[in-house]
């Protein structure tokens, strides 16, 4: 399992990703995020939904109101352009990370 | 036999009771607890069973309360900054030209025109300094994508208040003048800058608002508008009395010391990494 600081810390940059393929819904975040991850990233689901309102407040993501198939409301979010911005930047910050990482580890084993 | 309604019916209580507002975030929250139990349902699981680890995994209604309060948190410091700086000038302005106009010193017109202007040059001057603090603290120290996309909204609002005022005060100074001197403020320099200063600030809001510009773009917008109030504002008293611009020396050194701002938003920024 993985440390509850790492994972409050990719959740960012793994929901702007996420959204950057398109709309989608908290449920299904969750789900998808277990399912890349082999059950390994493991949100408090509760926990998500005050990520993407802050996500929202921050001016990155947008929602809107759309129905399930069992037709109740259901409530969509979307990346807004200074998300797209705020990936890119995620994505570079965390290669530079990884790179670090992946360097020191072969200097390790080196 | 598990009543699924009456359960979902005392857990939006304790929701509620813990602070969660309704219908937003709550209904929000039902749906993914209605989404998890029918999950949990289809893999077999008992009812019973289902709607209490479905509630366990939305999380405890305290904890979930207090992450949304953190968002209501208020306002950071740099929005506070800001709005307090317009209320401080806001409230004196109001009492200058309510008092002027009961007093009949001033007209109606000239006292809103006055007001409008007053408060409308002050919002640009301190979305400028907004950008002035992001371009300094940017140019010694990497920011945070959080605290800059604060200032940018606090500065975009700050200039949309500032467009509204400035055209409205714009419109009073011209229907005034025509009343009371027969023309339309073409001959007044205060006048020629404060349509240089709405025309700048109509691009500038429509640039900031469906442009797609960066942090540091936007700080250098908000420092080129507060060079342009400063011209129109302060040198455009000066040669309504007849002086020279160069007559006065603290408009060069709010010139100068803009200037150096811009010199320094072209500056890249400060690379270091930020997780």
């Amino acid at each position: 399992m993985i440390r509850k600081e790492l994972v409050a810390a990719s959740a960012e940059p793994l929901i702007l990703s996420l959204l950057a393929q398109g709309e989608s819904y908290g449920y299904a975040i969750i789900q998808e995020i277990k399912a890349r991850s082999d059950g390994k990233l493991n949100w408090t689901d509760g926990m998500l939904y005050p990520v993407l309102h802050r996500m929202e407040h921050r001016g990155l993501i947008k929602s809107r109101w759309g129905e399930s198939e069992t037709g109740r409301k259901r409530k969509y979010y979307s990346l807004k352009k200074d998300g797209k911005t705020a990936m890119a930047k995620h994505h570079e910050q965390w290669s530079l990370v990884h790179d670090v990482l992946s360097g020191l580890r072969k200097e390790q084993y080196a | 036999m598990l009543n699924l309604e009456q359960s979902i019916a005392e857990w939006r209580r304790q929701m509620l009771t813990a602070g969660i507002k309704t219908p937003v975030p709550l209904d929000e929250l039902e749906n993914h607890l209605r989404e998890e139990f029918r999950a949990l349902i289809s893999t077999g699981m008992s009812e019973n069973s289902a709607i209490q680890i479905a509630i366990s995994r939305v999380g405890a209604p305290e904890c979930v309360a207090t992450e949304f309060r953190k968002i209501r948190g208020g306002m950071n410091p740099t929005e506070m900054a800001g709005w307090f700086g317009l209320m401080v000038v806001t409230l004196p302005t109001a009492i200058f030209s309510i008092t002027n106009w009961f007093s009949g010193r001033f007209s109606f017109l000239l006292s809103a025109h006055i007001f409008c202007l007053t408060v409308g040059y002050t919002a640009v001057l301190l979305a400028g300094g907004l950008g002035i603090s992001l371009i300094c603290r940017r140019f010694f120290q990497a920011q945070s994508s959080a605290s800059e996309g604060s200032l940018n909204r606090t500065a975009l609002r700050l200039n949309s208040l500032s467009a509204g005022l400035v055209f409205a005060g714009f419109v009073l100074g011209v229907i005034w003048s025509k009343q009371n001197r027969g023309g339309y403020l073409v001959d007044d320099p205060r006048a020629i800058g404060t349509f240089y200063v709405l025309m700048w600030l109509f691009a500038s809001n429509l640039a900031q608002r469906y442009g797609r510009l960066s942090n540091r773009i936007t700080a250098t917008l908000c420092i080129v508008g507060n060079l342009i109030v400063c011209l129109a504002w302060f040198g455009g008293g000066i040669l309504a009395r007849g002086s020279p611009l160069t007559s006065c020396w603290p408009l060069h050194a709010l010139v100068g010391g803009h200037l150096l701002f811009l010199l320094m938003s072209l500056v890249p920024e400060h690379k270091t990494a930020e997780v």
